[in-house]
């Protein structure tokens, strides 16, 4: 899951491969806005045909937890 | 006030209403037949009329005289959705008092400004049903004054409407045929109510913490005259399609998105989330938007990413030189030759109001390149909020100031420092009523003449414009207007075992915009850190930071972690002297 986050990142959200480590966190490494945080967010519900609610976006701080929360559901 | 009026303030654009009351009744005999809201359900499009709003304020009014509530104090929190204004206008024109609560706010804050507010009546949606009924239950907290609720997407079996007990939960589907067969029976307590237009009608809670938020009071002439001037001066359209994206509580979306452009006939989209608002420009394919920088931004970013990502960089450089040689001759080819960049937003976008933040000017001659005007706006929730708008004509010319003062509203600069920079002071019908049960705080905010003391530091420019370079107050305002209270994360930092003192500011990034700084001071002597290195330590503290982060709504995380080995300097009566932290 992770190779796969990793991969929408870098194509959809135009990050530098390098900086993507399940501990990166979302806005204050990878330099997301809250806007483009919801974007990608969308972009992975897309992807997984999954849905996530927007009172959890705050959960999820670090790639990690994306992965997590995925894997979870 | 210095300058000539602009060109493009008209009083004459709508019809003035003394109250929110006159602007509805107004709204439908103008554009009865219209539509004014639309929203997705099951895969297609509801629309509904000025003309069908009405009615259903009505309903809703009337309901609210029938179950006992009418008058009184009302909740509201919901995302955004056409039941939203139904009951802020059903509550507030039956002389109550609306407060519209934050939807991003934490359980424990949403229950305490219930208490504070003393509301009667909570109105919600079903995403806040299990918080709001257990709270209906509860028989734990003593300030409780709620005991009417209203779920929004409750089924009408379901209602809970116990004789025996101290609640009752009504579905709105309900509430609504409550209010309609009293209608019939000739009930006319709420429509005939006469409206005390100076008397709070609405509490607007301030961000902060629990204890510091303060709830802004307002009264049915400030938020109706604020209305009326900001359909008047800002040079927004008749009959335009907006998306509303901002969160409805906020007074800019409610007096600018709502009711401004109620009154000039708009039709208003909703945006069902964030992660939807690209798409729905595309969908509901608007003609202006009121927005925070931070949309700016990242539409600026998107459309050069993509231009970039096509290989056409040069060739859209050369097309901007081409099409503004050809503008200052009269001849406009913006739609024509940016087609493919406005299809993003939908392809009719043509306005955006900016308001709640700095704006990059580079950004308006950007967007105004591609045919889209970017009109800077100034407000503050206490003035209901709009201050200064940015006349159609004039965003080139003045890209750097947030607007020219609307009208009713006084603006003046307050004492000068040595480049001539002051505290920007207002006074007009849009200025607030006070603070709810809090004269202190009201008082520390007028001066002796009557002007409130906005806490921004500006100039007016030989022309009337308004211009801001700074703050007074210690707030961090983020690119997308949320102004964030450094005590509110502080108080969450505290919680963190070992953390002895800490400071939040904001630190400028090469962008310009604020990170969130958390400078965090270990307690070196606790046992738990006992033989540690300091690395250690400061490893610990940033795994703290990032489970505090988890606590707190996107906008408000923290992004940047320094622990100190040193403690803070300190003032003699021991406060942390934030300004000497960079």
């Amino acid at each position: 899951m992770f190779e796969k986050i990793k991969k929408l990142l870098v194509e959809q959200m135009g990050i530098d491969e390098k900086l993507i480590i399940p501990e990166a966190k979302l806005i204050a490494d990878l330099e997301l806005n809250s806007i483009e945080l919801a974007e990608f967010i969308l972009t992975c519900e897309e992807e997984f045909e999954i849905s996530i609610k927007d009172e959890d976006l705050k959960k999820l701080v670090c790639v990690s937890d994306i992965v997590e929360y995925i894997e979870n559901l | 006030m210095n300058g000539k009026l602009p060109k493009k303030f008209n009083p004459d654009r709508v019809g003035k209403v003394d109250d929110l009351k006159q602007m509805w009744e107004w709204n439908k005999k103008t554009y009865g037949p219209q539509i004014h809201f639309s929203y997705k359900k099951d895969k297609s499009v509801v629309d509904i009329t000025f003309n069908e709003i009405y009615d259903i304020i009505q309903k809703a009014g009337t309901a609210f005289y029938k179950i006992g509530v009418m008058g009184e104090t009302i909740a509201i929190l919901t995302e955004t959705r056409y039941e939203w204004l139904v009951s802020y206008m059903a509550t507030v024109n039956g002389n109550g008092i609306v407060v519209p609560m934050d939807r991003e706010l934490s359980e424990e804050q949403i229950l305490n400004f219930l208490e504070r507010s003393k509301t009667k009546c909570v109105v919600y949606s079903g995403a806040f049903a299990k918080l709001i009924e257990n709270y209906a239950k509860t028989s734990d907290r003593p300030e409780k004054t709620a005991e009417i609720f209203v779920n929004f997407d409750l089924e009408p079996e379901k209602e809970e409407l116990p004789e025996y007990k101290d609640y009752k939960i009504y579905s709105f589907e309900n509430l609504l045929k409550i209010g309609e067969d009293a209608l019939k029976d000739g009930c006319a307590d709420f429509t005939d109510v006469v409206i005390d237009n100076e008397k709070p009608c609405a509490y607007l809670f301030t961000s902060g913490t629990t204890g510091t938020s303060k709830a802004v009071m307002l009264s049915h002439k400030n938020i109706a005259s604020n209305a009326y001037n900001a359909a008047c001066c800002a040079s927004f359209g008749f009959n335009d399609v907006m998306v509303a994206v901002l969160p409805i509580h906020h007074s800019y979306e409610t007096t600018c998105t709502f009711f401004a452009s109620s009154m000039l006939g708009s039709h208003i989209c909703q945006n069902e989330s964030i992660k939807m608002v690209m798409r729905n420009f595309q969908f509901y394919k608007p003609d202006k938007l009121a927005l925070v920088p931070l949309f700016v931004d990242n539409m600026v970013k998107k459309v050069w990413d993509e231009i970039e990502k096509k290989g056409k960089t040069k060739t859209v450089k050369t097309a901007i030189k081409l099409s503004n040689a050809l503008r200052k001759v009269g001849i406009d080819l913006r739609k024509k030759l940016f087609k493919d960049i406005l299809a993003a937003f939908g392809g009719n976008l043509n306005a955006i109001i900016a308001g709640g933040a700095p704006l990059n000017p580079e950004h308006i001659k950007t967007m105004d390149a591609f045919g889209i005007s970017v009109w800077q706006g100034y407000g503050i929730t206490e003035c209901s909020p709009l201050v200064a708008v940015m006349p159609g004509d004039m965003h080139l010319k003045k890209s750097e100031s947030v607007g020219y003062p609307v009208f009713q509203n006084e603006v003046k600069i307050g004492e000068k420092d040595e480049n001539g920079n002051g505290e920007i002071l207002v006074k007009g019908d849009n200025v607030m009523l006070g603070y709810l049960d809090n004269e202190e705080a009201t008082k520390e905010v007028f001066t002796e003449d009557g002007f409130f003391k906005t806490g921004d530091i500006g100039y007016i420019d030989k022309d009337g414009y308004v211009y801001i370079t700074g703050r007074k107050k210690n707030i961090i305002i983020l690119s997308n207007g949320k102004n964030i209270y450094p005590e509110e994360i502080e108080e969450y930092l505290m919680k963190i075992e070992g953390l002895k003192e800490c400071a939040v500011i904001g630190r400028k990034k090469e962008t310009g915009e604020d990170n969130i700084t958390a400078l965090i001071f270990p307690d070196l002597e606790l046992e738990k850190f006992a033989g540690k290195e300091f690395k250690e330590i400061e490893a610990y503290m940033k795994e703290e930071v990032n489970n505090v982060n988890k606590e707190l709504p996107v906008f408000k995380q923290i992004t940047e972690v320094e622990v100190r080995e040193v403690e803070f300097e300190k003032t003699t009566t021991k406060k942390i002297m934030r300004y000497k932290l960079k």
